[in-house]
């Protein structure tokens, strides 16, 4: 199977894509992470994850319309692409696999 | 998530992130990061306080600078695509074509001033190539002096003592060789039959180990009383023939053998110009100077050995100094101090220093650059000026180009594009010119020969990129920030600078340095001319002088004395118009003695000179074969030796070369009898026939000079079977003397291209200034105007400009004539006859243009022109 490599913070930013649907750019992103999150998030690796998750075809993004706020520049809205619903799809099936193979009690021990 | 509400005015993100970002950030997402972060600073303010929010913002603006990765190629803002340049040209040659006359004009003037900068350029390149031919030039280094007087006053000198170049090389360590050589440019030479007044120096033999100046023949002097010849000068006394062997008498110093001649070299190229080299050893004994420290009169240069620098010398150099100034003794006013300078260094001289003859100083040359350059300023002017008087056909093309995209940058890229094409055409005109130039004149102070032609090539092409950027930097500018909204409504006038009216300042400009250049040219031409020509001094017309060739040639003398064209026949030691030679005269034995010059003449040559006697009379006729003490003196020898008037000094006994006493019987009055820039000195005729070298004949006016020399040739041949009649025409010999044609006509070339581009100028801004009022002289013709009332309208402002600039330049060409003649001693006033007759010129051609474009304005039919509205 061809493998997509999917890293931690990829995979994050990717599900808030998918969990804010409509209204998603950089922005909405931070803020999103930062509250679920609980921790700061630095913008600038926002953007570049975005960007780089576009490069590997999982987003894709398209610039909105001219509006009053922020000077007039335009936001960039993200969506998630079938592809990267795949590997979003792969990578909750690997992890619940790992789940599914520990032994019940060994979390409890771990967490005692 | 709204964030509107939190956009507040008050609270902006720290500039000099934004400014970062925008510079070095990705372009293909700059647009939407710059609003994220906007949005997120707002919300940041609310969250985290404004410190914070600072500080996260320019903590992201910062780690989103990629300032070395490669930027997005399919993204392009910049303006030197390939496409982009043609297009640049394209419309560039297009706009050429579209208005030609302009282009002409602007192509016309630029090309005209381009070949003398270009020339000027080629001489500076030659200043820096000046003796790059010897071998080893770079261990090559001349010792230069600086003196301190005792008086606080210091001279830098380019000379040094003449025994310092032995004194080196004996004590020196690290010296290999060593040669001075001492300059006399006021050398006289004769064979016999020509006399020339020729530049020569005294040079040690090894002076040619040192340079390379190699023989064509014969070997190098080294023998007192030899010499040595440049190609031309053995040429010139000797044509074809062989002059080894062959002697050249120096009226004092007596005849020298010719050992050697030169192979030829470029004279303009070295510093080292001569037409003689004499071995040093004759200047001392001539001289009589053996150990003379104080003096300097010798170039002192020397060969260093392999390794060793300038700088190694000079430390050893000042030990030489401290010697040389106790040889000199501690009562002398001054001290000395050896410098080494290397042969490279020379030329251009960064400082100026004394004795340097032929090397220029960096300032001199630049400022002949500067000369050259205005020409050029006034040429890149016109262009300036036509090119805002236009502005508004282009400014219209600009509003269009900016509303379809076009940014500032690109506009002033299109314009200059186009001055630079411009410069470019003119530049290969201009070089066609220079060739022309090249080939049909011979302009004295340059040398072609250039050794660096590709640094040459690429200097010209260098200075006309920079004329083309500077000629177009102010339109490009005025012109690009043009707003397109209010040119595309018509609302702008055409651009200048400020209110004086720069465009009709600058006619005034143009036309008042071309008068003045021609004023200065023709004065210089009015004084040439007084020179060249028969003027108050002496008389030349029709005055052939014969050399005696070591006789009198008496009976020669009473043959031709039959012919009915002879009139008078005199003897001189020596024709006007050579520097003469020295005596000295005073009043009693024990005073000093005053120089005069000194000519041995008889009654005849001062009558035949046509000299005017004021006291006294003139020598005594005699054709005896021994001196007389009688002597006929000048004004100014009466003055020096204090006689009174010149009546008083009738009778007076004078001492002559301190051993005769001579009685002065005339007195004549003071006369320009050789230069004319030389101060008025004492001047002394005796009667000396034992002096005699020249047969001075005064004819009647002759048609046919020709037939009349031959006629006196068979005579002279009767008499000289074994030597050549070597005779020629004092009128003639004086005007090829004095009239320098070819400087003459690249100056008189130089005068017209200003007043070109001048006219050039005018015509531009005439007819762009007509077609603007096309409609209104249409208008008037129709209400009733006259084609001449329409001229006088059209050309009323332009007279007005003629005017004031000739108000001008008069004045200024009068103190320019002033100036130069307070360099001339004998000077043949200010010509206001030539310069109105220049101003004529000017004015007439200027106001002639006026005329006629006004006049083709005035003829249009008015139903075609408001037709077309």
């Amino acid at each position: 199977m061809k493998r997509t490599f999917l890293g931690e913070f990829e995979e994050i930013v990717l599900l808030t894509v998918a969990i804010l649907g409509k209204d998603t750019y950089g922005v909405t992103v931070t803020q999103e992470l930062e509250q679920k999150t609980g921790r700061a998030v630095g913008f600038s690796s926002i953007h570049t994850t975005l960007q780089r998750l576009e490069e590997k075809g999982f987003l894709s993004s398209r610039m909105g319309g001219a509006t009053a706020e922020r000077g007039g520049r335009r936001k960039r809205y993200f969506e998630v692409t079938a592809l990267g619903r795949k590997a979003l799809m792969e990578v909750k099936q690997v992890r619940e696999e790992l789940w599914g193979a520990l032994p019940p009690d060994t979390l409890q021990l771990m967490g005692g | 998530m709204d964030t509107k509400n939190h956009t507040s005015k008050s609270a902006l993100p720290p500039r000099w992130a934004t400014t970062l970002l925008r510079w070095w950030a990705d372009p293909y997402t700059l647009e939407e990061v710059e609003g994220d972060l906007v949005e997120l600073y707002a919300y940041w303010m609310q969250t985290v306080g404004k410190r914070k929010a600072d500080w996260r913002y320019a903590l992201s603006a910062l780690k989103l600078l990629r300032p070395f990765a490669k930027r997005e190629t399919h993204y392009p803002t910049t303006y030197i695509y390939s496409l982009m340049i043609r297009s640049y040209f394209k419309i560039a040659w297009r706009n050429l074509l579209k208005y030609k006359l302009f282009s002409l004009i602007n192509i016309v003037g630029l090309s005209l001033a381009i070949p003398s900068a270009l020339m000027a350029l080629i001489q500076i390149v030659n200043y820096y190539e000046y003796d790059n031919f010897h071998q080893d030039g770079d261990r090559i280094v001349r010792v230069i002096t600086d003196e301190n007087r005792k008086e606080g006053e210091e001279i830098s000198w380019a000379s040094s003592p003449v025994p310092l170049a032995k004194h080196i090389k004996e004590n020196l360590a690290g010296v290999e060789n060593s040669a001075s050589i001492v300059r006399d440019s006021k050398w006289v030479l004769s064979n016999g039959i020509k006399t020339k007044n020729i530049q020569a120096f005294y040079a040690d033999a090894s002076f040619f180990q040192l340079f390379h100046f190699p023989l064509e023949k014969g070997a190098y002097p080294v023998e007192p009383k030899t010499i040595v010849l440049t190609h031309e000068t053995a040429e010139w006394f000797f044509r074809e023939a062989n002059p080894i062997g062959n002697f050249l008498e120096h009226p004092k110093y007596g005849g020298f053998k010719i050992v050697g001649v030169l192979k030829p070299f470029n004279q303009q190229k070295t510093q080292f110009r001569t037409d003689v080299i004499v071995p040093i050893d004759d200047y001392l004994s001539l001289h009589d100077k053996t150990a003379d420290w104080s003096t300097l009169n010798a170039h002192t240069f020397l060969k260093l050995a392999k390794g060793r620098t300038a700088a190694d010398l000079d430390k050893q150099l000042s030990k030489t100094s401290t010697e040389i100034n106790q040889l000199i003794g501690p009562t002398a006013t001054k001290t000395l101090h050896f410098k080494a300078q290397n042969l490279a260094d020379i030329s251009p001289a960064k400082e100026i220093l004394e004795n340097d003859p032929y090397i220029q100083d960096l300032r001199s040359i630049y400022i002949n650059l500067g000369f050259q350059l205005i020409l050029i300023l006034l040429a890149s002017l016109n262009y300036i000026n036509l090119t805002l008087a236009r502005s508004m056909n282009r400014g219209r093309e600009v509003g269009v180009r900016k509303v379809v995209g076009a940014t500032k940058i690109q506009l002033i890229l299109q314009f200059l594009t186009e001055s630079v094409v411009v410069s470019y055409i003119a530049l290969g005109i201009g070089l066609f010119l220079l060739w022309f130039i090249k080939n049909q004149i011979h302009v004295s102070w340059l040398t072609w020969d250039i050794d660096h032609l590709g640094y040459l090539i690429l200097l010209f092409f260098v200075f006309n990129l920079l004329l083309g950027l500077v000629a177009g930097a102010s339109p490009s500018l005025i012109l690009s920030s043009y707003q397109p909204i209010k040119v595309l409504k018509g609302k702008v006038s055409p651009a200048g600078f400020g209110k004086i009216g720069f465009r009709k300042s600058l006619i005034i400009v143009q036309f008042t340095i071309a008068l003045v250049y021609l004023f200065f040219m023709g004065h210089c031409y009015h004084q040439i001319n007084y020179m060249a020509n028969d003027n108050e001094n002496f008389r030349r017309d029709d005055i052939l002088t014969i050399n005696l060739a070591g006789n009198r040639n008496k009976r020669f003398a009473t043959d031709i004395h039959m012919l009915k064209e002879v009139q008078k026949i005199g003897y001189t030691s020596l024709n006007f118009g050579i520097t003469p030679t020295y005596s000295g005269i005073k009043n009693t034995k024990n005073e000093p003695s005053k120089p005069a010059f000194y000519y041995a003449t008889d009654h005849n040559f001062i009558e035949n000179m046509g000299l005017k006697i004021v006291a006294g009379k003139n020598l005594a006729e005699s054709n005896s074969e021994t001196g007389s003490p009688m002597i006929v003196v000048n004004q100014k020898a009466v003055e020096n030796l204090n006689l009174g008037s010149e009546q008083d000094a009738i009778g007076k006994l004078i001492l002559l070369n301190d051993t005769l006493s001579a009685t002065i019987i005339g007195v004549v009055a003071n006369f320009c009898h050789y230069d004319y820039e030389h101060k008025i000195e004492p001047v002394v005729f005796q009667y000396q026939p034992s002096l005699f070298k020249v047969m001075c004949v005064k004819t009647n006016p002759v048609e046919d000079r020709i037939a009349l020399e031959a006629t006196l040739q068979n005579l002279w041949k009767k008499h000289n079977p074994y030597v050549e009649m070597n005779a020629s025409w004092l009128d003639t010999d004086m005007y090829e003397r004095y009239y320098p044609y070819e400087d003459m006509q690249f100056a008189g070339m130089e005068g017209l291209v200003i007043f070109v581009i001048a006219i050039l100028g005018l015509i531009g801004i005439l007819t762009y200034s007509l077609e603007k009022r096309t409609k209104e002289i249409g208008i008037r013709k129709v209400m009733g105007a006259t084609a001449a009332e329409i001229i006088q309208l059209m050309s009323a402002d332009f007279i007005k400009l003629l005017a004031i600039a000739a108000v001008i330049a008069i004045p200024l060409g009068i103190v320019v004539a002033l100036f130069m003649n307070s360099y001339l001693v004998f000077n043949n006033g200010v010509s206001y006859l030539s310069m109105s007759f220049l101003l004529f010129i000017v004015l007439g051609i200027a106001l002639g243009a006026v005329g006629y474009f006004s006049w083709k304005a005035a003829q249009t039919n008015p139903a075609k022109t408001l037709k077309a509205e």
